[in-house]
């Protein structure tokens, strides 16, 4: 079975997931098929200069603090997961309301990959499903874009390719 | 009372009409609004027998979704207007929902329609069943995610306002988590949320609504990843009486 939630015209094309059907283990098995765990997780992230944009910088601080106690922007990562699970996408700026500057750049798959090391993060320190949710979909965008990837950018998927492989495998097992 | 049910040719709508045709509505009316019927098709299902099952263990009602909801109010002499439109926030609806004197208008629209603010600009009730524990489970896919954690399913009666998923919640009811097999998109969303329905509509009829304004922190949730689908699917256990 092909895991058809990979699609390399995303982030342009949203990638649907409504009225999903259930195949059982054998879908789970594509799944996991489709994350390639081959490099062994040796570094954790590697964060760049953050100058390229205003989300970058921002996403770099997040990824700093948000396992500090004093975190205090929380709600400010639940409002931009809101924008991003109805667009599919990151921008390289937003405004307050986290509404985009330019609603046509979207493509810094680079964003992308660090937002997958803010939700990984923010799903170990505070459990919430919705991180969970937004990770896998936006580690789907991140594998149907790897032709466009740098070694940094590679480097941080893998990073969470094997943090999400290993949230889900924890998930199942606490349901059992 | 005065029942208006505005309803899109969907599967909820016809589980709520067979749902309301089983109560006692003596000194109340029930009137429909139909919308975009041409432009929207509504599959015929019949209920698998693992479903079915579970259903009946559950003593809830399970309606005939192979039955339209025409048949229906044809079936209790109930009048209905249509409207050609598929857009719910198309004047024609708008203006069609004023000719009618309703005390409550009970939405069944098509997935994914939002009613927008021009439904709330007068004293009018519209009441929505949300298929999750509101506030803390507003959103979509919302099952999924009470099952993930490890929470019994609950539907929300409640009066709309203009923000999703919010609004004055009239009744919340909790549902046993279904069984392995039972389908729930198709029939235990509906069933529950049709159940929920009714027993609202009969706490408004004889005034022992729990009203209430929630104090817990809202929570939003979004469509479910067909992985996380997969693993509460996989978490719900066998009917061991099947």
């Amino acid at each position: 079975m092909v895991y058809k939630y990979i699609n390399t015209n995303s982030p342009k094309e949203k990638i649907n997931y409504s009225y999903s059907e259930f195949r059982g283990e054998e879908f789970l098995k594509a799944w996991r098929n489709s994350r390639d765990l081959s490099h062994p997780l040796i570094n954790n992230y590697t964060l760049s200069k953050g100058d390229k944009s205003d989300t970058e910088k921002l996403f770099n601080k997040w990824i700093n603090n948000i396992d500090q106690d004093n975190f205090t922007e929380i709600d400010q990562l639940f409002l931009l997961i809101k924008r991003f699970e109805v667009t599919k996408k990151i921008y390289p700026s937003y405004n307050e309301l986290f509404r985009p500057i330019n609603s046509k750049n979207y493509e810094i798959i680079s964003l992308y990959t660090l937002f997958a090391i803010i939700l990984t993060q923010a799903y170990q320190k505070f459990k919430k499903l919705q991180f969970l949710n937004a990770l896998l979909k936006v580690n789907d965008i991140n594998l149907s874009n790897l032709d466009v990837l740098n070694e940094i950018d590679k480097t941080n998927l893998n990073y969470c390719l094997h943090k999400e492989v290993s949230f889900i495998n924890n998930l199942k097992n606490s349901l059992q | 009372m005065k029942i208006l049910l505005l309803a899109g040719n969907t599967l909820r709508a016809r589980a709520y009409a067979q749902n309301l045709a089983n109560l006692d509505l003596k000194n109340s009316t029930v009137e429909g609004l139909f919308f975009g019927f041409n432009e929207r098709n509504c599959s015929n299902p019949i209920i698998d027998d693992k479903s079915k099952l579970f259903f009946q263990q559950e003593q809830l009602f399970i309606p005939k979704l192979n039955q339209s909801i025409k048949t229906t109010f044809d079936n209790n002499h109930w009048k209905y207007t249509e409207v050609e439109t598929y857009n719910v926030n198309s004047k024609d609806v708008l203006d069609k929902i004023n000719e009618f004197n309703s005390d409550i208008i009970v939405f069944a629209g098509y997935g994914g329609q939002i009613l927008k603010q021009q439904h709330f600009d007068t004293d009018r009730k519209y009441l929505h069943m949300h298929p999750g524990k509101l506030p803390i489970e507003r959103g979509s896919t919302t099952i999924y995610y009470s099952i993930l954690n490890s929470r019994n399913c609950s539907v929300t009666a409640f009066y709309m306002s203009a923000k999703i998923d919010d609004g004055i919640n009239i009744l919340i009811k909790e549902y046993r988590v279904p069984f392995n097999g039972v389908n729930i998109d198709l029939w235990y969303d509906n069933i529950v949320r049709a159940d929920c329905f009714v027993n609202a509509i009969k706490a408004l009829l004889s005034a022992k609504t729990q009203i209430s304004t929630s104090f817990e922190k809202s929570e939003e949730y979004y469509v479910i990843h067909p992985v996380l689908k997969h693993l509460a699917l996989m978490s719900l256990k066998k009917n061991e009486t099947n």
